[in-house]
Parts: C-alpha cells; structure tokens; sequence
C-alpha cells in the first residue's frame, strides 16, 4: 500500500510536466496575446495604437522570444511560486488568486455539501423504491438541474431572491454590507445570498451522482448478503445504510478527488452571471484576454489539485473497499 | 470635509479653491451636498470625469477653455501657449503647474522605453516644449497644427501627470536599482509597468490609492468587487453661489458586471445611473420598470454618423476577391441594397438617422449635396444593375450571385465583440439582391489580429469621429489613417503610409489624395480652405463609399435615479464628445431616495 503510495507519487511528476506543456502550447495555439487585449481595451479608450508600438509592447513583456523561452520563464517561476505577472490586469498572479481564494472555497464546499445532502437521500431513495412516482419525480429533477444552462438558473433564481426575498442583485453583499465588518447581520446577509450559487451549481451535479448511486445500489440489493440479512430481522434502515450503501458509495469515493480542483475553482460562468468573487471570472477573463500567466497558472493550479485529487481518491478507495488491493 | 477642516487635517475651503475658481452653471438648478452614487464599472469615469485642459461643448462642435485661463496660437498655427489657471491644485493640494506638462512630455513622452513611440501630435521630431513660467507653457510644432485645441480638449488629462508624484517612480529621478527591486518586489515585470500601473493608472485602473488626481473624486479604497471614490477636496470648480463642487459625497464603482445585470440592477433600483450598458433594445424594458426600480429613462442621441458602420478591405490578399471588394460600384451596390427606413423602424423605434457613413449635419464639413450623392438611398434595383455590371450575376440559378469568374462568392462579415442584431437585418437585405454574405462574430483582440494580418473581407464598428473635435484630427473612416478592430478598410495602406513605403501595399492615387488633402487641412492657414478641404474628403467618401453607414444619431437610454438631478434629459452620448462630458457630472446631486 505504502509502496503503491509512494509509486504513484513519482509518476505523478512526469505527467504534470507534461500538463504543463500542454496547458502552455492550448494558450499559445489561438493568434494573439494579451497585449493584443490590451491594445483593443486601448484603443476602446480612443487611444490609437499604432503597429509599431504593439511590436514595443510585445518586447516589453518578452512575448517576442522564442516559444520555449517564454515557456522555461513561466514554468520556472511556477515551481518557484511565482505563478506570473497578469499583464491585461498589471498585477501579480499570486495577487489576484489570493484575494479570490476564501469565498471561492467557501462556495464551493456549500456547493458539496448541498450536493451530498441532497443527492445521497434521493439516490436510496430512489433505488428501494425504484420505479414509483416519486423515483422519476427527482429523476427528472436532477436531470432538470443538469439540463437547464447555468447561467439560465443562475438569472431565474436571482430573479426570484430579488422579487421574494428582496435580495440584491449578483455580488454577495447588500448595498448595506458592502463595507460594513463581519458580523452577525452580515453573515445573515452572505446565507441570503450565497444560495443562489451553492444551488445552481449544486444542482448543476447532482445528476450524475444521482444516477451511479442509484444504479450500484439497484446492484446491490437483490444480492444474497442482504436476502441473509433481512431474513434475520434486520430493520430496513439499518440494513440498507450498513451494507449496500457502503458499497455503492465506491464511484462516490473514486471521484471525490475530483472536488479539489473544483474547491478551487468555482464555477465560471455562475460566477461571471452573478458577479462572485471567485476565481472562476478570472480565469475565464485569462483565456478570453490570452493573458498566458494568468490562464496558465490557474489551469496548472487546478491540474495538479486533480491529479493529487485522484491519488487521495485512490487511496481512499483502498482503505473504504477492502475488495480492493494494490499490489 | 468641513470636519476634517476642524480637525486640521485639511485648510478652509477658500485656501483649497483657486481665487478665481471655474464657475460652472449646474444644468436645473444648484445642488446640495451629499450622497454616495452607486455606478458599474467604466460608466463611473464619466461620472468623475478626466478633467483636460480645454473642454468639449454639450453640441460636441466646439471646444472651450477648462483648466486653462487662456490659448494663444500663434498666427502661423505652429506655436500654443497654454496659461494655466493659478490657484488650480492636484488632490493632494499640490499647485497644478506647468512642470506637470513638461515632466509628461520630457520624461514620459520623449523616453523611449516607456512610450516606444510618442504620442500624436507630438511624434514630429521637431515638437517642443518649453516652460515658460510656472503657469505657463509653450508647445511648437514644426509643421501648423490648426485643431490642436480639439486634441487637448478631447485628449488634453493625457499630457499631464502630477510630476511631485510621478517622480517618485522614473527612472530620472530615482537610483534605478531601487526603483526595479521595487517594481520586482511588488510583482510588476519591469519599472515601465510598475510607473504606468501607479502613475496613469494603467488602462484598466490599478489599485492605486490617493493617486493625485484632478477630476472630481479619487480612488480611495477598494473591497472585494468594489471600488470607492471620495469627492476630490481640491477640486478647482464651484456652483454660482460660490459652493465648491462635486455635490456627491462618493462613488461606489462596482466591477465585472455583465451589462444584463447592470440592466437588472438598475431595475432592481441599486444603480444610481447606467448608459454604457444600454442600446436602443433596452428602451423597452427600461421604460417598463421605472415605476418600480425608481428611476426615469432619458433619451439621448448617440453621437454617431452611424451605429453599424461597414468597412470593407481594400488591400485583401488574395487579388481575385480584392478586385471585386476595391471596385467602387460594388460598394455603391451594397450600400444602396440596404433598406435603413426599415433598419431604423424595427431597430430604433424610427429616432435615428437613415444615411451613408458621413460626417454629422453638425458639422463644418458638411455639405447637403454632398451628401445626397453618397449613395445612401434605398434603391434595390439600381443595386442589382451595379453588381450586374460589376459581373456579380447568379451563373447558377440558386438564386445567390457567383464571383465574375464563376465560383461561390464566399464573403464574410466580421463582427467584434458581441452579437448586433442590425446586422442581421442588413445581411437579410444583400440577400434580397442576391448576395449571400455569412456572419462572424469574433473577440475584438482577435479581429484586431485577423485585421493587422488582412485576412478580414468585411469589418463593422460604431462610425464615430464624425463632429467638429475629432474628425479633423481622426478621420478614420474616410482615410487610410489607421486601421483597427472596428476598422479595416485599408491596413495595408495604412502600414505603407505609416512606414513611408517599406511596408504595405502601395495605395491607389485616390488614397493619396485623401491624405494630402487631410495633411494640408491641418495645416492650411485659411480657415475656409480647411473646410473645403475637409469637404473634399467628404466627395471621395460620397463617391467611392469607403465605408457604408446605416443608421445614425440612434437613441441611448440614460437612465437616471430619480434622487439623482441635473443630468439633462437629453444629450449626446458618444466617443465625441466623451459620452457627457460637456454635460458637468459634477453637478449632478442626490436627495434621499423617496421610499
């Protein structure tokens, strides 16, 4: 096990190196780069660039140099912590993504245990009754939670939080708490709005887990062990959550790793509808403005949460399942 | 402010305002202080408005005097002597000064490493500069530049910086190595960066704080999304009745909303003004909810000859598509085949202005005849025969025109940034005469890079530059005097232009003309040969459609807080006159909001 541990690990370094090359030639393949953002928002500003001048610019932030310079420059600083200078932004990576880091965290666990809260009960729910009106009643609901567009949930919902619960629109705060310290009132303030994500990417995943929980459960229940245990007076709750439970929950388990990079993220687009503060926007922003050092750090960022993700899942799955064993 | 008078941390008002302070007349009637403005994103600069030397009037036609007490241009247009108003003080009480205009052109301007090229006007090798005492300071240029006025009107807060601050961060004035372990240390790649970021606040606005400025309020926190402002204690302008302005105690500038949640925040009645985020589609649901977001919608004009204005490649590379787009009749034929009556009922509600791409009625240059002749009627017929005899007839029988060779006609039309549903309409419209142009919608930054490397048949761009300030100085859309993201009618001529004819294509004699004609409209000494001159443009762009307007002088919603007063209720909106600029938001003022 420890062998495995420690095996895993070691592969784990080739592979985001090669993560990282490929994340530097995704950003690199589109025309452009930041400073051709720059000088559209430049020029937005009426200010004419001449083609010159955008040369000037491109020297100055060393996008002129050959493709593997800039990517030793990038990749060096990284390892070093350095995670690279914003350059439509003009403030350091490190900067930007620590700001972000607490309410995208924040969001984001919510955002699990909403999932969990919700999606494991409907899933064993719907697998001992399976088939009965209420099984396809949250079928089609998580599915409905899956299907509508996020960004469509997200506007429906801060239409009803605004007219019903007299919320404000996007952001976390009310005009009133905006710069107001933390306290209680405040805090209520965050719960009033914060739903709205947590929901709409909450929702936005159950689906799937829904569905694999279901389906392993259904597996499960017929089998003989659980035939024995019934048929020796074992009341149905304990014996649906002490057994089969334990085993369906496996795909649950091989994915959890898979929230790491998710905690750190948030989501993008709910993030850009409702205005967050997450990290997610500014990603987005990264990519659209080809700012490398920003896009780049962050997908490197989320790489390496995945890939240390699924070593803890793996792991997991070995001390939870004893069926399991690595050699 | 009159605590912080108390408490001695500021001197009396009178000692913070010059003696002879800048009266401005609030637009109703005279304001009252307080309250904190709630503004998204960009709109708030032109809620605290860059403060220049000279200032746009509300008809964007004429310039006047703002921070200057006085312009004197020599006889020969070649000299200005700009007389600074004395008493005038940055945010921190600083005098404002002629050094700060020296240390602009000298430090900033002229260093190679921070500006890789001067700025227009100053680029000519032999612009001066000299001070010529604290208030006073003198430009030269080797050639005349008659609109020079208009440049420090609509540009002029750029060629200054505080130089007491701005030293702080130059290279000429600090040790260097000192000044690059702190551009290193706080994250900026080179001292360049770390100045502009500090310094001219960087395009987007760093975080700055308490940077000297001179508009009416100045960054002074930040939070999470939010940016705050405070009322500037310097700022050099009162009210009739002597009261110092801005009325508005502060500005909460909120960032990253899309302009769907600016639409639904003002709603909502969290915004105390919006206008940038609007187009005429909003008007509806704008008009809808003001009972319930407390707000009323004002209709103003947008300042444009046209809303969507077509460029076409003159310079593309392939020759077999460049001839049919550099023929002029094909042009006329796309132009007289769009239908703007129709445009401006289904887009406008029927307000704007159906016409070619031309200057505004406003205008000096402008001549009726002129423009009646720019092709600019609805009149499918004649357009069909234009492209008939162009040889863009329909070989097939699909209905769609093929190339004179024979072949698809695959044009393209290429869009930056979102999605215009004018466009649609117009595409629908060359379809009815047989012309089958397909859509793209691109990022602007890449356009831009489509547009530097000529592979863009088609651009759209909203067709400014079309008054008094700025179309003598930037005629974009009438000569090959720069191309762009919204602007690719002649890159390759422009590059030819630009680098004296090492590069590009070379332009076609009418090109040349345009811009000898412009050279010598900057810089003739008689007033009425400069406006003829300029109306000369105007007959190449009638004649040769250079790019093909729509429909212009649209309708912008303003929408206004109905706490929020002396914003007029109607204005220009636009790149002009720097949205409302002429219009004081200074003196706009808060009551408290009715429950």
């Amino acid at each position: 096990m420890l062998n495995y541990a420690i095996r895993r690990t070691f592969v784990m370094l080739p592979l985001l190196l090669l993560i990282s090359v490929v994340v530097f030639i995704l950003m690199e393949l589109p025309p452009g780069d930041a400073v051709s953002a720059m000088v559209e928002g430049l020029e937005m500003d009426g200010q004419p660039v001449s083609e010159q001048r955008v040369a000037a610019l491109r020297a100055r932030y060393h996008l002129d140099d050959p493709l593997h310079v800039r990517y030793l420059r990038w990749i060096t600083g990284f390892l070093r912590g350095d995670l690279g200078h914003s350059i439509t932004l003009q403030q350091p990576v490190n900067e930007l993504v620590w700001e972000r880091l607490g309410y995208t965290v924040l969001i984001s666990l919510l955002c699990v245990l909403f999932t969990l809260i919700v999606a494991f009960p409907i899933s064993i729910y719907s697998a001992i009754w399976q088939y009965s009106l209420s099984d396809h009643a949250f079928t089609v609901l998580a599915f409905l939670g899956m299907a509508i567009p996020n960004f469509v949930l997200a506007l429906a919902l801060m239409y009803v939080g605004h007219r019903y619960f007299g919320s404000s629109i996007g952001g976390l705060y009310s005009v009133e708490f905006e710069e107001a310290p933390m306290s209680f009132a405040k805090m209520l303030d965050l719960l009033k709005h914060i739903w709205i994500p947590v929901v709409v990417i909450g929702t936005a995943g159950m689906a799937g887990l829904v569905r694999t929980m279901r389906a392993n459960l259904l597996d499960e229940l017929p089998k003989p062990y659980v035939v024995a245990a019934r048929a020796r007076g074992c009341g149905p709750m304990k014996l649906v959550l002490k057994y089969p439970v334990r085993i369906a929950i496996n795909p649950f388990i091989s994915t959890v790793g898979w929230l790491l990079p998710t905690l750190f993220s948030g989501d993008a687009i709910v993030g850009v509808v409702l205005n967050l503060p997450t990290i997610g926007p500014l990603l987005l922003a990264g990519v659209q403005n080809q700012d490398m050092q920003l896009a780049g750090s962050i997908i490197m960022i989320l790489s390496i949460l995945t890939v240390i993700g699924t070593l803890i899942s793996d792991l997991l799955l070995a001390v939870v399942d004893p069926r399991i064993r690595y050699e | 402010m009159k605590d912080k008078v108390r408490a001695g941390e500021l001197p009396p008002v009178e000692e913070r305002l010059p003696a002879d302070p800048i009266v401005v007349e609030p637009y109703a009637r005279i304001g009252a202080y307080g309250g904190w403005a709630r503004i998204a994103g960009w709109e708030t600069f032109y809620f605290s408005h860059y403060e220049g030397p000279m200032r746009i009037c509300p008809q964007g036609a004429t310039v006047r005097l703002n921070l200057l007490e006085r312009l004197v241009m020599s006889e020969d247009g070649k000299v200005f002597t700009l007389h600074l108003r004395p008493g005038v003080k940055w945010s921190d009480g600083h005098p404002h000064t002629a050094d700060d205009y020296i240390f602009w052109f000298e430090h900033i301007n002229r260093n190679w490493e921070l500006s890789p090229l001067p700025r227009e006007p100053f680029d000519a090798p032999g612009t001066r500069i000299t001070k010529v005492d604290t208030y006073t300071v003198q430009y030269e240029f080797e050639s005349p530049h008659f609109y020079f006025a208009n440049d420090l009107a609509h540009s002029g807060h750029r060629f200054r910086v505080p130089a007491h601050f701005a030293k702080r961060y130059h290279v000429d004035f600090v040790e260097s190595g000192d000044l690059k372990a702190r551009a290193q240390r706080l994250g900026f790649i080179n001292w360049m960066d770390y100045f502009s970021a500090v310094v001219e606040q960087g395009y987007r606005g760093s975080t700055v704080f308490n940077r000297p400025t001179l508009r009416s309020h100045q960054l002074v926190r930040r939070q999470q999304q939010n940016f705050y402002y405070e009322r500037n204690p310097y700022y050099p302008k009162v009210d009739p009745q002597g009261q110092q302005l801005p009325y508005v105690d502060g500005i909460t500038r909120i960032l990253g909303l899309r302009p769907e949640i600016v639409t639904a925040q003002m709603v909502a009645g969290e915004l105390t003004m919006a206008a940038l985020a609007f187009d005429a589609s909003s008007l509806p649901f704008l008009l809808r909810n003001e009972q319930r977001g407390g707000y009323t919608t004002y209709l103003w004009t947008e300042y444009l000859a046209s809303a969507l204005s077509i460029s076409i490649n003159q310079t593309f590379a392939d020759p077999a598509v460049r001839d049919i787009l550099a023929d002029a009749r094909f042009r006329r034929a796309l132009s007289m085949a769009i239908n703007r009556q129709e445009i401006n009922e289904a887009r406008y509600f029927g307000l704007g202005r159906p016409g070619p791409m031309f200057v505004l009625p406003t205008s000096k240059f402008y001549d009726e005849d002129t423009f009646r002749q720019a092709h600019g009627e609805y009149d499918p017929q004649a357009a069909k025969a234009l492209l008939d005899e162009v040889g863009i007839v329909d070989r097939t029988g699909d209905g769609r025109r093929n190339r004179p060779g024979g072949g698809k006609l695959n044009l393209v039309l290429e869009q930056p940034g979102h999605h215009d549903p004018t466009v649609e309409m117009v595409l629908e419209q060359w379809r009815e005469v047989g012309l089958d142009i397909h859509l793209r919608v691109v990022p602007g930054s890449f356009l831009r890079i489509r547009a530097e490397s000529n592979q863009v048949h088609m651009g759209t761009g909203p067709g400014d530059r079309v008054g008094d300030t700025l179309f003598p100085n930037e005629p974009m859309w009438f000569l090959p005097f720069r191309q762009g993201r919204d602007m690719v009618t002649w890159g390759q001529w422009v590059r030819w232009f630009q680098t004296d004819g090492q590069e590009g294509q070379e332009p076609t004699s009418e090109a040349k003309d345009l811009m000898r004609w412009w050279n010598e409209m900057r810089s003739h000494p008689d007033r009425a040969e400069r406006i003829k001159l300029g109306k000369r443009i105007m007959q190449s762009q009638a004649e040769h459609v250079w790019a093909i307007g729509t429909v212009g002088l649209t309708p912008q919603p303003v929408a206004v807080a109905n706490h929020l007063h002396n914003v007029p209720k109607r204005g220009y909106w636009g790149w002009d006159t720097k949205l409302n600029y002429p219009y004081h938001p200074e003196t706009h003022f808060m009551t408290t909001p009715s429950p």
